[in-house]
């Protein structure tokens, strides 16, 4: 898949700790992936797994206690932890940006929004009226007429803002674009409505995207490559199809077995027992073992890496899982 | 047990006053919502944020008066029978749980502190042991185990999961016939989701305790449910036994709702390959509405109508009444019916 082109975004052993009084705190632990050009890759995980501050990192947007403790960030071969401010600038914005959760608290509320999105532009030397023209066409693009580049965020919709900072996004063409939960405070019937426009712009414009949320059904709808994450590991990346198909990290199972849907029989979900790891103290082992059913010994001494899984058939794609159960076929 | 609804709500409306010193201007948060709820069901309340379904359950639990409407318990016509503040007596059948159980907590506190209080308030436990008793039994039920560890600690100490439910066996304690839950599991995390929702489904089948379920995530209201209610724009808009709402979906919105709404089976079915085939809708025309109206200037005829595939000129000119399509189930759409 990615293999073939060289990957736009390549990130190797990522660690990252917050320091807490109590103790540091190892959000993301040896993270490693990487993102094709025009690829979608969905990162999805609980709250504290670790899925944004990675994103973070990889814009270098973490401020203290955060601190990257290891690893590397090869954005089209040059390392973005190893940049200095000024070449952070050229970076972020025209070749990778992010969309936050939150747009209200992202939008500046004293200031109209098509200043908001001419200025992302002027501060990289684009002159002020290919700006306003460009965010004229930025709206065309994410369907908001523009007249309401005049508006202040307070007098768009949710779903409003929420495109404003997706046309934001969009401002310098970059070729990665890192969505945060881009929909998870909106309402369903917009979320789908969002959702849709990422994908169809996606195709359009052909960036490549890491797409954060929480919602696993979420990513079966837009991305192609699915990595779940849990306490700061990615405990198994496999193709959309393959995972929903058949998930093969008992937490991607647990997660699976924890949306009640609406077709099909009314059967008894469980979800996943005891509740995420204090990272502050994390137990030893594999991170998941408390909770997992099917735990063995072994899983309590050391973590499992994430490896390659023997496919069924030679010619089905790779598939990545860190589980005893996994790991070099039954043992 | 008496076949007589537990709770009934007659032409509740809620209505709150915006602007300045008072302002003329006025928000129609509910209106005219009428409903029952049987003993030991679950009612499931759906809908976007804005639709008033948290105002509706807040004026259920009496936290805030209605504008206009009855509220009968037990057939009584409690908001004439008690002004203002709700009695020991309401309280003691209707319990509320909130959202958001990092708030709903005294931080303060112990857990075991915020068990007590209510069991002597509503006069289920006097003396120490009866409290340490009923305190154990309380987390016990919730499944918060070991009881007697779990009683010493405070809010932030125990998970949001744990903590919702501490605020479940805080209602317990006043051994209520109905609990109002405002999205109950909203806050928590993914995989602990389905323990607390097992839990009320519990809590129904044994101790015979009726909910109403607020959510925005049908799903959750199909698993937990044994019927619901669409809200829409502060109007319930169809309402009756969940797998026949959800399965038939007379009413527009109520369609439109279910297809927007992510499902993880439909897209195993399918195969992933869904990913990039699905309906793109293109660079999105900006003629197109996808919010609800505003609640101060709400049109005259049915509040969907402008969104409505189906709209016809009846809907612009009054809002529908509930039709009847059986079976208890009912829609607010001039599809099944007409007024002349």
């Amino acid at each position: 898949m990615a293999t073939n082109a060289s990957p736009v975004l390549e990130v190797r052993g990522l660690s990252v700790e917050y320091l807490t009084p109590r103790g540091a705190a190892r959000a993301v632990d040896g993270v490693s992936f990487s993102i094709g050009p025009g690829e979608v890759l969905g990162l999805a995980g609980e709250s504290g797994s670790g899925k944004s501050t990675a994103a973070h990192a990889i814009l270098r947007l973490l401020k203290a206690p955060a601190v990257i403790r290891a690893g590397e960030v090869l954005f089209k071969g040059h390392d973005t932890l190893v940049m200095s401010e000024e070449e952070l600038s050229s970076f972020r914005w025209k070749e990778a940006s992010i969309v936050f959760q939150s747009a209200m608290n992202v939008l500046n509320p004293v200031m109209r929004v098509g200043d908001q999105i001419g200025d992302a532009m002027l501060c990289r030397g684009v002159s002020k009226r290919a700006a306003r023209s460009r965010a004229e066409e930025l709206f065309d693009l994410v369907g908001i007429e523009r007249s309401r580049l005049a508006a202040y965020p307070h007098q768009l919709s949710g779903g409003m803002r929420q495109r404003t900072v997706i046309a934001m996004a969009l401002a310098l063409e970059p070729s990665l674009i890192v969505m945060d939960e881009p929909t998870t405070a909106l309402d369903v019937v917009v979320q789908k409505d969002i959702l849709g426009q990422i994908a169809a712009l996606r195709a359009s414009l052909g960036f490549s995207m890491l797409f954060i949320t929480h919602d696993l059904s979420l990513l079966a709808e837009i991305a192609g490559r699915i990595a779940v994450m849990y306490a700061g590991r990615i405990v198994e990346l496999s193709p959309s199809r393959e995972l929903f198909a058949s998930p093969l990290h008992p937490y991607t199972k647990g997660l699976m077995g924890s949306f009640p849907s609406l077709s099909g029989e009314r059967k008894l979900l469980y979800g996943i027992p005891g509740s995420p790891p204090d990272l502050v103290d994390p137990p030893p082992g594999c991170p998941f073992h408390p909770r997992c059913p099917e735990a063995m010994p072994r899983c309590r001494d050391s973590a499992p890496a994430l490896e390659e899984v023997r496919p069924v058939a030679v010619s089905a794609p790779a598939r990545l899982c860190a589980c005893y159960l996994c790991s070099g076929g039954a043992r | 047990m008496s076949d007589a609804p537990l709770l009934e709500a007659r032409g509740l409306s809620k209505r709150f006053s915006v602007g300045l010193f008072g302002g003329s201007r006025q928000v129609h948060a509910v209106t005219e919502a009428s409903f029952s709820v049987d003993r030991g069901k679950v009612l499931a309340l759906v809908g976007e944020s804005g639709s008033g379904k948290t105002t509706t359950l807040r004026m259920l639990g009496r936290l805030v008066g209605a504008t206009e409407g009855e509220i009968l318990l037990d057939g009584v016509d409690v908001l004439k029978a008690e002004r203002g503040r709700a009695s020991l007596a309401f309280r003691r059948k209707v319990q509320v749980i909130f959202q958001d159980p990092f708030s709903s907590l005294n931080p303060v506190r112990t857990i075991g502190h915020c068990l007590e209080r209510p069991l002597l308030i509503h006069g289920h436990a006097r003396t120490e042991a009866e409290l340490r008793e009923g305190v154990r039994g309380l987390l016990e039920t919730v499944e918060l185990r070991p009881a007697d560890e779990i009683a010493a600690r405070y809010p932030h100490q125990l998970s949001g999961g744990q903590r919702q439910r501490v605020a479940i066996a805080r209602a317990l304690a006043a051994r209520p016939e109905l609990i109002l839950a405002d999205e109950p599991i909203s806050m928590l995390d993914v995989s602990i989701r389905m323990g607390v929702l097992n839990l009320i489904e519990r809590l129904k089948s044994e101790l015979g305790i009726a909910f109403v379920y607020v959510t925005h995530d049908l799903a959750s209201a199909r698993y937990v449910g044994d019927s619901v209610m669409v809200m829409y724009a502060g109007r319930i808009v169809e309402g009756g036994p969940c797998e026949t709402v959800l399965g038939e979906r007379a009413h527009p919105y109520t369609r439109l709702l279910v297809s927007a709404a992510p499902d993880p089976l439909k897209i195993a079915a399918l195969g992933a390959s869904a990913a990039s085939e699905q309906g793109a809708p293109g660079p999105a025309t900006a003629a197109r509405r996808v919010e609800p109206p505003s609640l101060i200037d709400l049109p005259p005829g049915c509040p969907f109508a402008e969104r409505c595939p189906e709209a016809m000129k009846a809907c612009a000119l009054s809002v529908p009444p509930p039709f009847d399509l059986g079976g208890g189930h009912w829609a607010r759409c001039f599809l099944y019916g007409r007024v002349d």
